[in-house]
């Protein structure tokens, strides 16, 4: 069961960003890359089989550093100045989510 | 879009995830999501490759690198560092994480542009 919801989940949190990410471009990669992080945060202490699913399969797969990190590299090819506020605001966001949604914490 | 990119993209969602999890299973959290967000780079630098196009389709660069990577996990990771202040390992995460991702990135870039 729990493998089934975790296949359900991935496929999900894919869609999300897939949809996501083409609409939007890098905004979408990064509300996605955000909200996942706080939502992520959230789920901290949460049991295993939910965390595993949600966390680790969902919101996981909802969430990306490769697809950030090749934003960047096409980002600095046109202005590194945009990659550089690009690279701080997901850092500070995600981190800044993240720490809220900790705090927030459902456990 | 076709019915068989989505199955595609869906199907290597999973085994990135999947391949996730495990390496965190195997060598702890920190650890094997570090792992993971490294290889997750060092592949769509390979798939951006001006030599590699084949490789750099949905299935691989959305599906496979980007479920194999999570954002969100280094996210809480350094929230919940800040959050018990344990500065020394918030630092070497984020440091560990910018920088593996980076150089792999390249290396992988290089590696695909490779003769």
């Amino acid at each position: 069961m729990i493998v089934v919801l975790f296949v359900i989940a991935a496929a999900l949190g894919v869609a999300i960003r897939w949809m996501a990410s083409g609409r939007w471009g890098i905004l979408g990669t990064w509300c996605l890359n955000t909200a996942g992080a706080w939502a992520l945060g959230l789920l901290v202490g949460v049991d295993d089989p939910i965390m595993t699913v949600i966390g680790t399969a969902g919101i996981g797969a909802m969430t990306t550093v490769s697809g950030l990190v090749r934003e960047l590299a096409d980002l600095i090819s046109r202005s590194r100045l945009l990659a550089v506020t690009y690279f701080a605001a997901t850092l500070f966001s995600g981190v800044g989510a993240a720490w809220i949604g900790i705090r927030w914490g459902l456990s | 879009m076709t019915t068989r990119v989505v199955t595609a993209v869906f199907t290597a969602a999973v085994t990135g995830a999947g391949a996730r999890w495990a390496l965190g299973v195997i060598a702890g959290e920190s650890c094997g999501l570090l792992v993971a967000n490294i290889c997750g780079c060092i592949l769509i630098g390979w798939a951006s490759s001006s030599r590699q196009v084949r490789w750099n389709s949905l299935w691989f660069t959305v599906g496979l690198c980007g479920s194999l990577t999570s954002f969100a996990a280094v996210a809480v990771s350094l929230g919940g560092a800040l959050e018990d202040q344990r500065w020394s390992f918030a630092v070497l995460v984020a440091l560990a994480t910018i920088v593996g991702c980076g150089v792999g990135f390249d290396l992988g870039r290089s590696l695909g542009d490779r003769k």
